[in-house]
């Protein structure tokens, strides 16, 4: 029998051998390398979207100055963060003009810069030879295109876009960002794969940065269409990715080597043989003269941090429902942002006000279970915006919501019965699917996505009136939405939950009409035969209903103030005859823009109708008033005269006395503060709406403290008299005494001591207990 | 070296070489120890695991259905290093009693570990190919900055992956391969792949029931169980030339599938170990 012997001692004396002479040396020379013992090298960090680009540079920077530099690419706000708050810094940084250059140089820790060497345009990326003639950014919505879109966490490929889009579709095209998004057919996970459908021919075009197509695997097999630098330099949010710049921190400095840093950026701005060879535009080049406009640091405001302020001071108020809605659109309307698990947490509080606890508990368990989010985020940066902190919105870190949501989450009992109550409405079929939508970092700011979200979160959450306004912005503000067929389903919910069966029946029966086969107008058809049929809630339209004539509207979404008209009256229809009337209000102000003559005659006229269906008989006559003074000439002034002459009402003689003209521009501030004095001047008072308005004027638009002291003092005192008017006296004493110390100079400090002196002599102020305005 | 080791060593250098990305990019750089299988969850963006993730998770598991575990002790370079490692002189804990009681309970505890990995997958819906959308690139392969801002950029994750490594490499010093017996959940994954691979290894009717295998299986198994990894020490080493690799497995005419040899004789186990 043979026998075996084992090798074992045999093998590990060689194994071991063979593991010293090839590892020891190995580990040795990777240590070395690794810490770059022996050198001391320019650390260099950029953006990663400049790498390409850099590699390159930085080898011919090192061979022509025989140095060695030790290069990073990551993501440019994170590489920023890091070395304005974090312990590492290198010695220069490259990237795009965003916020964080204003962070870095407040932190102290910038030497020099931000200097600009290149601009990185967008423009649309098509086949070669480009078939199919798309020669503007408007044909990016035509029919059958088929579009890419990048992942919005690549900001430059992904959000970028979005936010162009929207840009231009406010500005030039109003409907193209639908229209577009309804062209995506491809969505590439990673921003890097952006071209390669077009290059396969699975995609048509697709809008992006022309560094992109300098890619090494595109390079060459794809063609750029520029856009005219208008449409770039109307581009708001988002344009610091165009601007390419440079700085050198005060590290290199310390390090002895802040010559060769500053050799390192100023030779940038000469390479431009290389800039052009990446698809960079150097600075003298003629098409980046025309965008010099973009060369600042630039970064957009926290929106999200100024309504969260809004929703506090509305919750100050006790607009309880106005503010649950703010801090729900928190989430919705702005996409991810640091702000989120505070706005669901201060939703389910203010449900449970409401004794909603179903909408509480399911926004405390969001809480609970989504939050932290997995990090690192872009969007919880330090240095995202350029506003410094906001008053009263202090930054805490998501443990503090997380343990508020449980310790909450304990004192709801659960109910009985289901282990976990679901809402009738949530088992619906449409609904289950669609809820809870979540938004995206790339969803561009319009395109009916986020409206739908915040439309469903308040239907399912128990607040039909509210969800329908934001559902109607779907199907008016955002037409053409690929979420209309969907929006229009659930404004019939939203009919059916307001004990509105004929409005709730007329929705499905649209449903059904306009997209049929769709799964909405399946859900639709269910919804109409489970529905009893009523004669009841005659539609405000109809003359002989007691309610007062809406006159018929066209329908009409060629501009954004026509769609904003269609909001307008279809929030009418569904009988939120205020809402209406501040959509009206808007129009006039100007938030949809300049609004040409006929739609301002109409806006007015309509407005007096909303009007009389608040009730508010004065606040309509007004209404018609203006409309015959200042637009005799048109069929709605024509209107509003026979209106007049119906209640005996004489037309003024002339326009004398009425609110000026033109509107503010756009944009600006004045725009809210205008809104609130339509409501003022009319007397509306309703639902303290008027309240939000002036506070959106001291929170979400609030104007530079200097040039906009006026507006400021002037919002303070007219909230004031709107508080007092209301009942809440000492809160009306508090914002009086607030604008006479605050804006002194101002002529509002006057009359606000003046309503001061007057109350003094009506006794102690007295505000009626806390109660739930809506 | 007989005629199998010396081509499973030169096999495994030299994929060691290829696929081992501590060699080209540095130990904290990667702290993937099987290659191209967690790239999903490393912020590193020039690399070329991503390129080769997919294709070679395909290889892998079309390897697994032709040959089991062969993956394990032909290609993996973290298997490759705990066979290295397994040649140093260690502390007797394998022989000990204790040691020999717990260890059944011991080899289930990576299905467990593979369950609990699908389970986070599945509850967090991971993508197939890239989870992280941030990246951190560099191109010279020898970089501190990259190496400090992937870890802090890859937050949790490339600590827990580095922290894991480390271990499976220290606790190869304590018992041979250890990571790939008790542990390793791709290693659990082909161990089922075993059981269904095309080629396994039987033992013949030579096969005398003597109980001694040759000492060198570092895996310490035997033939015929899931966590044999195909290393043919045994094939070489067996003192009757009665392991054979053979399609689906299938013994002699007349002969039944042996019973574990450890199991036949426990004093076998005895002489193998160090």
């Amino acid at each position: 029998m043979p026998t075996h012997r084992s090798p074992r001692s045999r093998l590990r004396r060689r194994d071991a051998a063979l593991i010293l002479a090839l590892c020891l040396p190995l580990s040795v020379w990777t240590t070395w390398k690794l810490f770059g013992f022996g050198r001391d090298p320019l650390v260099v960090w950029s953006c990663g979207g400049n790498y390409e680009f850099l590699k390159e540079y930085v080898r011919a920077f090192e061979k022509q100055q025989g140095c060695r530099v030790r290069y990073t690419a990551a993501p440019v706000q994170y590489l920023i963060e890091e070395a304005a708050y974090g312990d590492r810094e290198p010695d220069v940084i490259v990237g795009r003009a965003g916020p964080g250059w204003v962070a870095l140089r407040q932190s102290g820790k910038l030497a020099r810069g931000p200097v600009f060497f290149a601009l990185d345009p967008f423009g649309i990326a098509v086949a070669k030879g480009n078939p199919l003639g798309i020669d503007s950014i408007e044909d990016l919505g035509k029919k059958g295109l088929r579009v890419v879109q990048s992942p919005g966490a690549m900001r430059p490929k992904g959000t970028v876009p979005a936010l162009l889009m929207a840009q231009v579709d406010r500005k030039f095209f109003p409907g193209l960002v639908e229209r577009w998004e309804n062209n995506v057919t491809v969505r590439p996970k990673c921003g890097r794969h952006l071209l390669r459908p077009i290059i396969d021919g699975v995609a048509d075009c697709t809008l992006t940065q022309r560094s992109a197509l300098f890619y090494p695997d595109v390079r060459g097999r794809l063609d750029f269409v520029s856009l005219p630098p208008e449409i770039l330099l109307a581009l708001k949010k988002g344009r610091a990715s165009i601007p390419q710049c440079a700085g050198v921190l005060r590290s290199a400095r310390a390090r002895g080597r802040a010559d060769l840093a500053r050799r390192f950026v100023e030779q940038l701005r000469r390479s431009k043989v290389l800039l052009e060879q990446f698809g960079y535009l150097p600075l003298d080049n003629p098409r980046a003269k025309e965008l010099a406009g973009l060369l600042k640091v630039s970064g957009p405001s926290d929106m999200p941090g100024r309504q969260i302020q809004l929703a506090m001071r509305l919750e100050e108020f006790g607009l309880w429902r106005e503010a649950r809605r703010r801090y729900l659109k928190v989430i919705y309307a702005f996409g991810p942002n640091h702000y989120t698990a505070r706005a669901l947490y201060r939703a389910a509080v203010i449900s449970l006000r409401f004794r909603a606890r179903a909408a509480a508990r399911f926004d405390l368990e969001r809480v609970v279970n989504e939050y932290p989010p997995p990090s690192p985020n872009e969007y919880d940066s330090r240095i995202l915006t350029c506003d410094g902190p906001i008053p009263g919105v202090e930054r805490l870190p998501y443990a503090h919501w997380i343990r508020a949501a449980r310790l909450e989450l304990q004192g709801l009992r659960r109910p009985r019965g289901r282990r976990r109550p679901t809402p009738a409405l949530r088992r619906d079929p449409r609904v289950g699917a669609l809820f809870p939508v979540i938004v995206t970092e790339g969803d561009p700011p319009k395109n009916g996505r986020r409206e739908l979200g915040l439309g469903l979160h308040l239907l399912v959450t128990g607040d039909p009136e509210f969800a329908a306004r934001d559902l109607l912005k779907v199907c008016t503000l955002n037409f053409p939405s690929r979420w209309m067929p969907e929006a229009e389903y659930l404004l019939g919910l939203c009919a059916r939950e307001r004990r509105l069966p004929a409005l709730a029946r007329k929705q499905w029966e649209r449903v059904v009409r306009n997209w049929p086969g769709s799964r909405a107008a399946t859900a639709a058809q269910l919804a109409t035969a489970a529905q009893p049929r009523t004669t009841g809630d005659p539609a405000p339209t109809s003359t002989g209903s007691g309610k007062p004539a809406m006159p018929p509207w066209s329908g009409r979404y060629d501009t954004h103030v026509r769609r904003a008209l269609t909001y307008a009256c279809r929030l009418f229809e569904h009988e939120m005859p205020l809402f209406a009337f501040k959509e009206y209000a808007k129009v006039l102000g100007g938030v949809y823009g300049r609004a040409t003559v006929e739609d301002r005659a109409e806006a007015r006229f309509r407005a007096g109708v909303a009007c009389t269906a608040l009730g508010n008989s004065n606040a309509a006559v007004r209404q018609w008033r203006i409309g015959a003074a200042r637009y005799p000439d048109t069929e709605w002034g024509a209107m509003a005269r026979s209106r007049l002459a119906a209640l005996s009402v004489r037309p003024p003689d002339s326009a004398i006395g009425l609110p000026p003209l033109p509107p503010p521009a756009q944009g600006t501030p004045e725009i809210r503060f205008c809104v609130a004095e339509e409501f003022r001047l009319a007397g509306i008072y309703d639902k303290d709406e008027i309240l939000l308005e002036y506070l959106k004027v001291l929170t979400v638009a609030r104007p530079p403290p200097g040039k906009g002291a006026r507006m400021l003092a002037a919002a303070e005192f007219h909230l004031g008299t709107a508080l007092n008017r209301t009942g809440r006296r000492r809160r009306a004493l508090e914002l009086w005494r607030h604008c006479l110390e605050a804006f002194p100079q101002t002529p509002w400090a006057a009359k606000a001591k003046a309503a001061l002196a007057g109350t003094r002599s009506s006794g102690p102020p007295r505000d009626p207990p806390d109660r739930a305005k809506d | 070296m007989e005629r199998i080791t010396l081509p499973r060593r030169l096999t495994q250098t030299a994929f060691f070489l290829v696929t081992g990305q501590w060699f080209f990019v540095g130990f904290l750089r990667c702290p993937f120890g099987v290659p191209f299988i967690s790239c999903t969850f490393c912020p590193l963006g020039d690399c070329t695991g991503i390129f080769l993730q997919v294709p070679f998770i395909g290889l892998l598991l079309v390897s697994g259905s032709l040959f089991g575990r062969v993956f394990c002790g032909w290609i993996c370079p973290l298997g490759y290093l705990n066979d290295v490692l397994g040649k140093l002189p260690k502390p007797r804990i394998e022989g000990a009693a204790w040691f020999q009681r717990v260890e059944p309970g011991l080899r289930s505890l990576k299905y467990l570990f593979l369950a609990l990995v699908l389970a986070l997958v599945v509850l967090f819906n991971l993508p197939a190919t890239r989870a992280y959308p941030y990246v951190v690139r560099s191109p010279s392969m020898f970089n501190w900055e990259s190496v400090v801002l992937a870890v802090k950029l890859g937050a949790a994750r490339y600590p827990i992956r580095i922290g894991l490594l480390g271990f499976a490499l220290l606790a190869a010093l304590v018992a041979t391969r250890f990571w790939c017996r008790y542990l390793c959940p791709f290693g659990a994954l082909f161990s089922l792949l075993n059981r269904v691979s095309l080629w396994r290894p039987v033992r013949t009717s030579a096969c005398r029931r003597c109980g001694k295998y040759p000492g060198e299986c570092l895996q310490h198994t035997t033939p015929t169980t899931p966590d044999c990894i195909i290393c043919g020490d045994c094939l070489q080493g067996c003192p009757h030339g009665a392991i054979e690799l053979r399609v689906l497995g299938k013994p002699d005419p007349g002969e039944t599938e042996a019973p574990d040899g450890v199991r036949d004789n426990p004093d076998a186990v005895a002489s193998r170990l160090p």
